[in-house]
């Protein structure tokens, strides 16, 4: 087990660092950069600007700088547009804020979906069913960056029960819109997927034999379908995890909580490659990261799995 | 007494295309302390009514009638009611122990909990009665088995399982659908025994529902022969076997091969078109061990040698993971063996390019054990028969080749009216028949047949056996004619080559293996093969080799026979094969004695 | 002359010789599924009306998409609700040009954006998964390393880096929804052909001689199309939300030219003054093509493999 956890993450470091190459190439070979703007730079000030930020460097030598200095100083450099702030502040500042929020978004997603999909499952053709198919379906068609302004009419402006923008620290009030907002659309597909995979294990022979054993429904359902149910909907629940961090741009937008979406879009609008890069590195390090958590909790449902 | 009593029973299913009738009012009883057997071929419906009486029937199905147990209606009943005698008063083993078993629940877990529901015993004392029963269905190390999970038991070990879970409660009924038909013939033989056994020690009641005449012959004691969701005929066992009353089942007796008698393929004189020599293939197998892991070869195939004649039909037989299998598609090429070589007609078949193979491949056919999955579900059958065609005679015309495939379509007995059919439009026999057409459309010299009537009903096993003969009475070709069923193979056969872990340790004329086989494993496989006569199955005596069959993994396992070899110390010996008598080679083994003292050691 | 052509010779055997059943196929059965299949029937109706009204809309527009009604610009609450009688049928927008015309133009971007996407993935996925699981070895670890790292990027990065460095427009946008669409695909397709290969008719095939592309292309392909055409479909409503999302950051396709996700934000930004219309009437369509689109995947799915619910 601790041996296939290292053995994953050797794997991971080549494709990470293909990632960051991958990366750096593509924003350095694109024409025009952020100091190109629409009142040219006198040729002078522009070299100097470049010499600053080492961009008069051959290619390949600002790479291996580039490399260098996260691997050995973990320093992703300064950012291009925000003068004194290096991509690690900027980083430092927003992803704890993305983190809260998403990870009680995907933590409200999942169980709630889970829920929602056992109960329709249990009650199959029933009210019940009906009832969570259809919600699963509107929260799925609902994409997230509508529920955030539906969200704010009616909470903030009509009812005006909780604040409709700001952090302030992560208080509740201040939580519950962004949450509801980035968890519905996954919500209801994690609920299409738990009701179709308790389905079909409900159909198979060992549930079969459960039911001759004479055990009540209650046991039959918790004890022998449960896992085997969840293991469709883990392989799924990785990517979400993901999503749900990187959707944060548009509760950034919307409810100003400052995470680490905003900095992306600003930086993508205003080419800070710095920034964007630090940005796609970072998540594509955590996508490796959850697969990897993804298998592990998967050989924990399957014993057939073992590493 | 009478324990389970059915009168009128009718289970129908709401389709897309309307009711559908499984089972149209049958009654029958059950008596304490005897065995039952319900026959049927597929779709017979004698699955069903045992499911429609325990309630277990799929949500598109309904029952009407009565089923009573020890004199209480059960039919239909609320599921709360209802589990206070699923699991206590009767028990179920179902016929793939494998699918059967939650699979993320240790084996103890799984038994403890039906004692928990039934008789509120838990921790300790459920424990202890639950490896009681493992080690009463004879369980190898039953203690550390009640902590591994489903998936890491055998076979014939989860069907144990089953057993000693559905027996915990010590139910009055134990109803057994299709118990052994996914198992090996010594491992069924073993099961079998078991079950013989709890009926006489305990007085169980058993319901045996099965499709083999073997089985039953051995087990049962009335029997009721069921078809199209009727019964047609029923009685004492004895009775049946002797005298069958019914046209259907005396069809169904006769359908049956038996290893003890009957026609086989003689001797046959003929020129050697075929010879393997030290064939092997190894595929490398991904272990534990190391930072990346290790791989370690499985010795599928390890050394065969062997020649095939003109007209000559070459039974291979043995366990799973025998290698019988990948043996055939070594032969082919359809996988690379890893070394020794193929003489086809004279040439080296091994060391052929892709286009050399091609044009042999011509006169070199497989047919296979499923006949849905092999045919492409896309194709009309024509089409499928058609192929070979279009590679080897490119220059016929549309007209041309659908002539010779109705001809071809005609000959394996399939009417024209199905040359735009679908595969799953067709029976299983029907598509077989499919498959033996595409064979043969090119007349072929070779055909290989991997299991291809494993997966049919006994009936329409024994058309495609008589349909395989007439064509290579009309053809001439020569067969390898695979099986894990010594009855059919013997039939068919003029040879036959006993397999075991990659290895020949016997090969002789079909008949001299059937009666007077030599090497232990062989007297082992043919003492386990079922007989369909009540009378002669149980006068006979069985050889039980002791333990399981080992992994191919395990190189212990290699010298299974020659304990002696073990006990010097020379566990890289390899068994040689000896000729006994012109034609017979057996390979090298201890005595039998010696063998069955390893068990007691 | 008739009789002597071969063809016709042929032709005429066809009809006279014997007449054989005709089989029913696989795609005949789960066309006849999918016919019975009521929600996924009324969303077929309820899409192909909103593809008539994209195609013949416009032909009732009084404006087109770009104009100003200068005299109405000026108080939009108050003149630019949807009427029939100025020919705003749907109304102003907030910069005062008409958004019947708008709502057509952007619709029609979406439905564009979803069949590309999912087409790219179709070709792109399909060949590339098929590929990598028929020839199998290093060739498939190769070409799947490729797939894992660009699936390691989450989809909207992949997608705004591709439009910040390429520029915004129709092209970019395509590229780059194709160049994320196909990932998935060609893991799925890669899968799909592992199992088809161990098939015994493929064995079968093999057997009989039938060369490595004739099995790909008589084989391997048709036995994949179930699968594709279903993940093809669930792809589309996948492929308009990704669009929608951009275009909502602002980084989609550029004026006048706008697309629903872009509307719908506009409308969301200016419900609090009191011109509902701004937002219902993109939501509206973009609600209805998402949810037929479900339907139909499902619909879809239920008829192709009836095994999986």
């Amino acid at each position: 087990m601790l041996i296939y956890v290292i053995r994953r993450l050797l794997v991971a470091i080549p494709t990470i660092a293909l990632l960051v190459v991958a990366s750096f190439l593509m924003m350095h070979l694109a024409p025009g950069g952020p100091f190109t703007s629409e009142r040219p730079l006198p040729p002078e000030v522009l070299a100097n600007i470049e010499a600053q930020y080492g961009l008069d460097q051959p290619l390949w030598k600002q790479l291996w700088d580039y490399f260098y200095n996260i691997v050995v100083h973990f320093d992703f450099g300064p950012s291009f547009v925000q003068k004194d702030r290096t991509v690690n502040d900027i980083i430092a500042q927003g992803f704890p804020i993305s983190l809260t929020y998403g990870s009680l978004a995907f933590l409200a997603a999942t169980i709630i979906g889970v829920v929602l999909g056992i109960a329709a499952a249990i009650r199959h053709n029933s009210w019940v069913d009906y009832f969570a198919v259809s919600i699963g379906i509107a929260a799925q068609a609902l994409p997230n960056f509508i529920m955030g302004p539906i969200l704010i009419l009616t909470f903030t402006l009509w009812l005006g029960v909780l604040p409709g923008g700001g952090w302030n620290g992560g208080q509740w009030e201040y939580l519950v819109l962004p949450v509801i907002a980035l968890s519905t659309s996954y919500m209801g597909s994690i609920a299409r997927i738990t009701r179709s995979s308790m389905l079909e294990v409900m159909n198979s022979n060992f549930i079969r034999t459960a039911r001759a054993k004479g055990l009540p429904a209650r046991a039959i359902i918790w004890r022998h379908a449960m896992k085997p149910t969840l293991l469709p909907v883990i392989s799924y629940l990785g990517p979400v995890f993901v999503y749900v961090l990187t959707g944060s741009v548009f509760v950034d937008l919307y409810f100003s909580t400052g995470g680490l979406g905003q900095s992306f879009v600003s930086s993508a609008l205003t080419r800070d490659y710095a920034v964007l890069l630090g940005v796609t590195i970072l998540y594509g390090t955590l996508t490796v990261l959850v697969n990897l958590a993804t298998d592990l909790a998967y050989a924990w449902f399957d014993p057939k799995i073992r590493y | 007494m009478t324990i389970l009593s059915v009168k009128d029973l009718r289970v129908g299913f709401e389709t897309q295309d309307g009711r559908f009738e499984a089972v149209k009012g049958v009654s029958f009883d059950i008596r304490a302390g005897e065995c039952l057997g319900i026959v049927g071929e597929s779709g017979s419906g004698k699955s069903q009514s045992f499911m429609a009486a325990m309630g277990l029937l799929p949500p598109n199905g309904s029952a009407s009638g009565s089923v009573t147990l020890a004199g209480k209606e059960i039919l239909n009943l609320p599921v709360g009611k209802l589990n206070r005698v699923r699991g206590a008063d009767v028990g179920m083993i179902f016929q793939d122990p494998l699918t059967a078993l939650t699979p993320h629940l240790k084996v103890g877990e799984q038994m403890a909990e039906v004692l928990k529901v039934h008789r509120g015993l838990s921790g300790a004392q459920a424990r202890k009665l639950c490896l009681d029963w493992l080690e009463r269905v004879r369980i190898p190390e039953a203690a550390r088995r009640m902590k591994q999970y489903p998936h890491e038991l055998s076979g014939g070990m989860r069907q144990r399982v089953m057993i000693a879970q559905a027996m915990l409660c010590e139910p009055k009924l134990l109803i057994a659908d299709e118990p052994t038909t996914a198992l090996d013939v010594t491992v069924q033989a073993e099961v079998l025994d078991l079950m013989d056994e709890l009926k006489r020690e305990l007085g169980t009641a058993i319901a045996l529902i099965t499709h083999d005449m073997g089985v039953v012959a051995r087990m049962c004691d009335r029997i009721k022969v069921m078809r199209l969701g009727a019964f047609v005929e029923e009685g004492e066992v004895h009775d049946i076997f002797a005298a069958p009353q019914h046209d259907y089942t005396r069809r169904l007796l006769d359908a049956m091969p038996r290893i003890d008698k009957g026609e086989s393929g003689g001797h046959i004189e003929g020129e050697e078109i075929l010879r393997v020599e030290d064939m092997k293939v190894h595929f490398p197998i991904k272990v534990e061990g190391g930072l990346f892991g290790k791989t370690v070869p499985l010795k599928a195939v390890n050394g065969v040698t062997f020649g095939l004649k003109a007209g000559e039909t070459l039974g291979i037989v043995g366990e799973s993971g025998c290698g019988k299998s990948t043996l055939a598609r070594a032969v082919l090429r359809l996988i690379d063996p890893s070394d020794g070589s193929v003489s086809w007609l004279g040439k080296p078949l091994h060391a052929m390019d892709k286009k050399a193979l091609k044009a042999e491949r011509e006169d070199l056919q497989i047919v296979f054990q499923d006949p849905l999955a092999s045919l492409d579900p896309r194709m009309t059958i024509a089409d499928s028969i058609a192929e070979p065609l279009k590679t080897y005679r490119p220059g016929l015309t549309k007209s041309e080749r659908r002539e010779e495939v109705l001809k071809m379509m005609e000959r394996v007995g399939l009417e024209a009216e199905k040359y735009n059919r679908y595969p799953h439009e067709l029976s299983g026999g029907q598509n077989q028949r499919v498959g033996i057409a595409r064979a043969m459309i090119n007349r072929p010299k070779l055909i290989i047949c991997d299991e291809a009537v494993s997966a049919l009903d006994v009936s329409i096993q024994a058309q495609i056996v008589a349909l395989l003969k007439e064509l290579q009475a009309e053809f001439g070709m020569s067969m390898l004619f695979i099986s894990h069923d010594l009855s059919v193979v013997r039939e068919i056969s003029n040879r036959i080559m006993v397999l075991y872990l990659g290895r020949i340790v016997e090969l002789a004329d079909a008949e001299t293996v059937c009666s007077a086989p030599r090497h232990p494993y062989t007297r082992s496989l043919i003492s386990a093969v079922p007989i369909p006569d009540p009378a002669a199955e149980r006068a006979r005596t069985r050889i039980r080799l002791p333990g399981e069959l080992p992994s191919p993994l395990d190189a212990k396992a290699a010298l299974r026979f020659l304990p002696s070899k073990l006990a010097a110390g020379e566990t890289d010996y390899v068994p040689q094969l000896e000729e006994v008598a012109p034609g017979h080679f057996v390979a090298e083994h201890d005595d039998l004695d010696r063998i069955m003292a390893e068990d007691a050691a | 002359m008739f009789g002597k052509s071969e063809k016709a010779a042929e032709l005429a055997a066809d009809i006279s010789d014997f007449n054989a059943v005709r089989g029913r196929s696989l795609l005949r059965d789960a066309m006849g599924r999918f016919l019975r299949n009521k929600a996924a029937m009324a969303s077929v109706v309820l899409l192909s009306l909103v593809v008539l009204f994209v195609i013949f809309g416009p032909l009732f527009a009084q404006y087109s998409n770009e104009e100003i009604d200068w005299t109405r610009m000026g108080d939009i609450r108050g003149m630019g609700a949807p009427s029939l009688e100025t020919g705003h049928y749907f109304g102003l927008d907030e910069l005062g040009r008409d958004l019947y015309a708008r709502v057509i133009q952007a619709t029609r971007t979406s439905l564009l954006v979803g069949l590309i996407g999912a087409g790219m993935a179709l070709l792109v996925g399909t060949a590339w998964g098929v590929i990598a699981g028929f020839y199998g070895g290093r060739l498939d670890s190769v070409m799947m390393r490729v797939v894992d790292i660009l699936l390691a990027i989450p989809l909207t990065l992949i997608l705004i880096l591709i439009l910040v460095v390429a520029g915004r427009s129709f092209v970019a946008l395509f590229v780059a929804l194709g160049a994320v669409s196909w990932l998935t695909m060609a893991r799925i397709v890669r899968g799909q052909t592992l199992t088809l290969k161990t098939r015994e008719f493929i064995e079968a095939a093999r057997a009989g001689g039938v060369s490595e592309s004739a099995i790909i292309f008589r084989h391997i392909l048709p036995n994949l199309i179930g699968v594709v055409i279903v993940y093809a479909s669930l792809l589309v409503p996948e492929m308009i939300l990704a669009e929608s999302f951009i275009s909502f950051l602002g980084l989609g396709i550029s004026e006048p030219m706008t697309s629903l996700g872009r509307l719908i934000a506009e409308g969301a930004g200016t419900m609090n003054y009191g011109t509902l219309w701004q937002l219902a009437f993109p939501l509206f369509f973009y609600v209805t093509i998402i949810i037929t689109m479900f339907f139909i995947g499902d619909g879809l799915r239920d008829a192709l493999d009836p095994k999986d619910r």
